[in-house]
């Protein structure tokens, strides 16, 4: 049977999502990025595909994604992740009109329509702590990973405010803090606070509209999905049974497989 | 309590004292943005007139969606708690023609709470010819007109002398507080300075007479402090957090002065009185120094005199990161600064919920050059 | 780029005359820097012998060829802070650098400083710091802003007469000429011929396809802007609208393959004027924008009485000197000027930039880009860029939201 790619090249890790002519997820990796664009697509590609079982020959078609898709040196045309978050976050809930993005590098909120398609977009601003990048920095200052931070704010009961349009100024404050002795709990709850407010004025841009879906690594962070849901007053979707890194490779796959035909 | 706590009180929640007056006066409230909207029409016509500010210590989200992040800071805070209904006690706004965030508002405003009631005032800008101040008489009478209507009264023209009066009096009230600063040892900081300004800004002004006054006496009897390690003026256009002035203060240094839209700027004039009420008025509010509406040679001349009469010892420019009429003025009047009055200047960024220690360091810096 | 070969004729003789006015503004004084906005003292200026220079143009000229950064740095270094707008720091910079080799020649000393405010507040802070730099004498014309009802009040238009007036006597004692009546009913007839030519144009640009797409709208606005008030200006743009027409007869576009017709706003970044290639790969042309529609010659403006066809110019910045641009074409997106220009001219998306350094066309696009889409239905893409300061521009970033927008198109 044959199998179509979607490759989302990004400035943390690449992705690979191998789909058959059922649309089923057959083959999905994780890569680390590292300098060489095109050796991690290679490489994900074919890890891939041998957890798919399938062969180079099956491949019928590639659709790359991410702010490395241009330089894959794989044959297969480009689309932005924009709209191959889009199209993957429809394909498992098409009740979602509001895709969240979090990277590491950017964030998005996208809006869809019944159908799928984008309708509108909206990016982070230049010089803004409102990325992936903000927290990453900041936990590995405090000697944390992304999962405990998570874990300690959703159990803090108060949230420190922190400044949330530099990333340096925030790192800043937080040692300032920690070294007057403040509690660690309510530092880590402010910080996944500035975050959320930063991508809530992303969603509200895009007027909110049930129901929402966050995916990128930012949606594993149980901190900040609870912020957001707090700011926005709904709950959020997560990818069910998948890593919520992997939607925009869906997405990508699926356009593969709809451009072969 | 004291005069002093009383209006330290009210400072330290603005948000809860004008929600209790708008209660208990039922006099309708209506916000004006800078010091240049001569206020006394609004007072004149039954009203009672607020300087706006943010009022709540929230980040931006909702004001996000209509204003981009490269505009001021203070004016999103603004549009972003009137989004949120943080004015709830307001029953309408005068927009003076300043920069372009303001006159967005303008028409952004209607926009978005077309119920709300808006009106706007243009002014002379740079110009003081007899022309330039007769238009923006005419201007002041339009708004006036705009005031009745809103009221449903006819000001009489006692009601305007009478409003001139009381503004005069709550100017130069707020003056004498400042000249008790010129001392060697002021009798307050420049946070109590900005507390009792703020205050001001928001309270009725005959009962913000009554107290300014009881203040005055309070001030002149109060126990003298420790003379501070340098003067300091800041100048800047609407500095609005408390905690700016505590950061530069916890050098060690004191705020003596200013030149600010929330200081001097907003009661150094005198309106005359007994004249025809709209070119008396104009003709006042024409020399509030604002940088939209005045020259940077003529702002120099502003600071050069505060700077000289209270004694400064340096300046700290503090201006919004996003407000461009201030930015423009800096590079001639630090080099002016530098050159004619020979004092050091420094320039510090300001944003709403900014942080404040890369201000710290720099005026620390400042006042350790100052203190060799 | 693939429309290159549809580049109006009557371009060249626009860079010629360009070229031309770069060698006058060496030779002739006195000299005035100036703001182009619609703004009746340069039509004066052309009135009295005076030479006018556009500090606002040559940044686009520095941008286009890549030294805004250069210029930028040395302003910013000088304390010119990089919030202020890039035109400021451009022109600053390039003061500062002393350039021997600047483009195009650069731009000489001035003997004076004359400006209007209706664009921006920038503009009087700007240049009333450029006339504390050269020591130089300003002429100020102030136009308010009429921020309350549709229609402008008689008492406005009494008052910038008046502006006018005391603006013309202090111009005469400068140049030592006298501005005749028979002086100023030449310049404000070439003022409003030049409108009706300009205005012409872009109706024109409502056949399909499109005969005029925007590299050679942003060749054009050369004329009003630094020609004002000349004959030459109005044949000009004469010239242009009947090639313009020509083209409209004989079903000529200006590009290859017409698919959609985007409304541009904000002004473009000068030094990536190439990205209209690149629309023009996918079929996409731009027949009108709020800079080149709602900005300079926006009506047509009696001149039997010269003053009054001055100060109404003045006060009709815009939609009519309401407001700020993008406010006030916020105002008229669901009744009014833009809905009917949409409507006729057949937009079927729109690309908005919020651009850094201008508040006066970026306050509010948020809001009309909203409207757009909600009213109209129509897919709009919101960049985030710099008019002329290059630093601040992400090839990245913009293909990125261009590619989206392309897909979402059915172009991608």
């Amino acid at each position: 049977m044959g199998v179509f790619a979607g490759i989302d090249l990004g400035s943390t890790s690449t992705k690979a999502v191998i789909i058959n002519e059922a649309n089923q997820v057959v083959g999905a990796r994780i890569i680390s990025s590292g300098r060489d664009y095109r050796k991690s697509a290679e490489a994900v590609l074919s890890s891939a595909l041998e957890q798919a079982g399938s062969a180079q020959d099956d491949l019928h078609n590639i659709i790359t994604t991410g702010y490395g898709r241009f330089i894959s040196g794989l044959e297969g045309k480009a689309m932005t992740e924009i709209t191959c978050c889009a199209v993957g976050a429809h394909f498992f809930h098409p009740e979602v009109r509001v895709v969240i993005d979090v990277g590491g590098q950017d964030c998005k909120a996208i809006k869809i329509d019944a159908s799928g398609r984008v309708v509108n977009f909206s990016l982070n601003d230049k010089c803004a702590a409102g990325t992936g990048r903000f927290l990453e920095r900041i936990a590995a200052s405090l000697d944390l990973d992304l999962d405990e931070m998570g874990k300690i704010s959703v159990e803090a009961d108060t949230k420190l405010p922190i400044s949330n349009t530099c990333t340096v100024f925030a790192e800043t404050e937080v040692i300032s803090r920690i070294s007057n002795g403040e509690p660690l709990e309510g530092i880590v709850r402010g910080l996944h606070y500035a975050l959320a407010s930063r991508i809530y004025t992303l969603i509200v841009r895009l007027k909110i509209e049930k129901s929402i879906l966050m995916c990128g690594g930012g949606a594993k962070n149980i901190g900040l999905v609870h912020e957001i849901e707090q700011l926005i007053g709904e709950s959020i979707t997560l990818p069910s049974n998948l890593d919520p890194r992997l939607i925009p490779a869906v997405g990508a796959a699926l356009r593969a497989r709809e451009g072969a035909a | 309590m004291s005069g002093i706590e009383q209006i330290t009180r009210i400072a330290r929640d603005i948000e809860g004292y004008l929600k209790a007056v708008r209660k208990k006066s039922g006099k309708r409230m209506i916000g004006v943005m800078h010091p240049v909207v001569p206020q006394e029409i609004i007072y004149a016509a039954g009203l009672h007139p607020i300087r706006l500010f943010p009022l709540i210590r929230e980040p931006i989200t909702l004001a996000q969606s209509h204003l981009h992040t490269y505009t001021s800071s203070i004016f999103r805070a603004i549009w972003d708690q009137t989004l949120k209904g943080v004015y709830s006690f307001l029953d309408g706004v005068v927009l003076p023609e300043s920069c372009e965030t303001v006159t967005f508002f303008a028409r952004g405003w209607q926009w978005h709470r077309p119920g709300d009631f808006v009106t706007a005032i243009a002014g002379s800008r740079f110009k003081k010819t007899e022309n330039a101040i007769d238009f923006f008489a005419k201007e002041i009478r339009s708004l006036s007109l705009a005031m009745d209507e809103f009221s449903g009264t006819k000001t009489s023209n006692g009601k305007f002398q009478e409003a001139v009066q009381v503004f005069n009096r709550n100017r130069e009230l707020l003056r004498m507080v400042y000249e008790l600063r010129k001392n060697d040892i002021p009798p307050l900081s420049g946070s109590e300075t900005f507390d009792l300004c703020m205050a001001s800004f928001v309270m009725d002004k005959e009962e913000n007479n009554r107290l300014l006054d009881q203040i005055i006496g309070e001030l002149n009897a109060r126990k003298k402090g420790t003379k501070p390690k340098a003067r300091l003026m800041v100048s800047g256009p609407c500095l609005v957090d408390r905690s700016f002035f505590e950061a530069v203060e916890s050098s060690g240094a004191m705020i003596v002065a200013d030149d600010t839209n929330t200081g001097s700027r907003s009661f150094w004039h005198t309106v005359v009185e007994n004249g025809e009420p709209f070119a008396s008025l104009a003709r006042s509010y024409s020399t509030v120094p604002c940088p939209f509406t005045t020259s940077a040679e003529d702002r120099l001349r502003y600071i050069s005199n505060m700077a000289k009469d209270f004694k400064v010892d340096g300046i700290i420019f503090s201006v919004e990161k996003w407000c461009e009429s201030e930015k423009m003025d800096f590079p001639y009047l630090q080099k002016e600064i530098a050159t004619r009055l020979g004092l050091p200047v420094t320039l510090v960024e300001t944003e709403y919920l900014g942080d404040l220690a890369p201000i710290r360091t720099r005026v620390e810096g400042l006042v350790e050059s100052i203190s060799k | 780029m693939p429309d290159d070969k549809r580049r109006l004729e009557s371009t060249k003789a626009v860079s010629t005359a360009l070229r031309q006015y770069y060698k006058d503004i060496w030779t002739n004084r006195p000299l005035a820097w100036s703001v182009v906005s619609p703004n009746p003292l340069n039509d004066i200026c052309q009135a009295l012998g005076i030479q006018v220079a556009y500090p606002e143009n040559y940044a686009c000229v520095c941008a286009a060829q890549h030294l805004s950064e250069k210029y930028c740095t040395i302003a910013e270094a000088n304390d010119y802070k990089p919030e202020l707008c890039s035109y400021i720091r451009n022109n600053f910079g390039y003061l500062l650098a002393n350039d021997k080799e600047a483009p195009l020649g650069g731009m000489p000393e001035p003997d004076l400083i004359t400006v209007v405010s209706n664009a921006c507040l920038n503009y009087l802070k700007w240049f009333d710091s450029l006339r504390l730099y050269f020591n130089k004498p300003i002429v100020v014309v102030n136009t308010p802003h009429q921020m309350n009802e549709k229609k402008t009040p008689d008492y406005y238009i009494d008052y910038v007469r008046r502006e006018i007036e005391e603006a013309i006597g202090q111009l005469e004692k400068i140049s030592g000429n006298k501005a005749t009546e028979a002086k100023l009913k030449e310049v404000s007839r070439c003022s409003r011929e030049q409108t009706k030519y300009w205005m012409g144009l872009l109706e024109l640009n409502k056949a399909v396809p499109a005969p005029l797409n925007f590299p050679d709208l942003a060749n054009l606005i050369f004329v009003p802007t630094s020609l004002s008030g000349t004959q030459l200006g109005v044949n000009l743009l004469k010239q242009s609208y009947e090639e313009i027409r020509e083209r409209v007869n004989q079903k000529i576009g200006a590009i290859a393959k017409e698919r959609h017709r985007l409304l541009l706003l904000n002004i473009p970044p000068w030094y990536r004027l190439g990205l209209s290639g690149e629309f023009a790969e996918r079929g996409c042309v731009f027949p009108f924008g709020d800079y080149t529609r709602y900005v300079w010659c926006t009506q047509d403006i009696d001149d039997s009485d010269p003053i009054e066809h001055f100060a109404r110019k003045a006060l009709g910045f815009g939609h009519g000197g309401y407001g700020s641009t993008c406010a006030e074409t916020l105002y008229s997106a669901i009744e009014g000027r833009l809905a009917e220009d949409i409507r006729e001219y057949k937009i079927d998306g729109a690309v908005a930039q919020i651009n850094k350094s201008c508040k006066v066309m970026s306050t509010g696009v948020l809001d009309l880009a909203a409207v757009i889409r909600e009213k109209f239905g129509l897919p709009v893409v919101v960049l985030d860029a710099d008019q002329a300061d290059e630093r601040f521009y992400s090839d990245a970033e913009v293909k990125l939201r261009l590619d989206a927008f392309f897909e979402m198109l059915g172009e991608g």
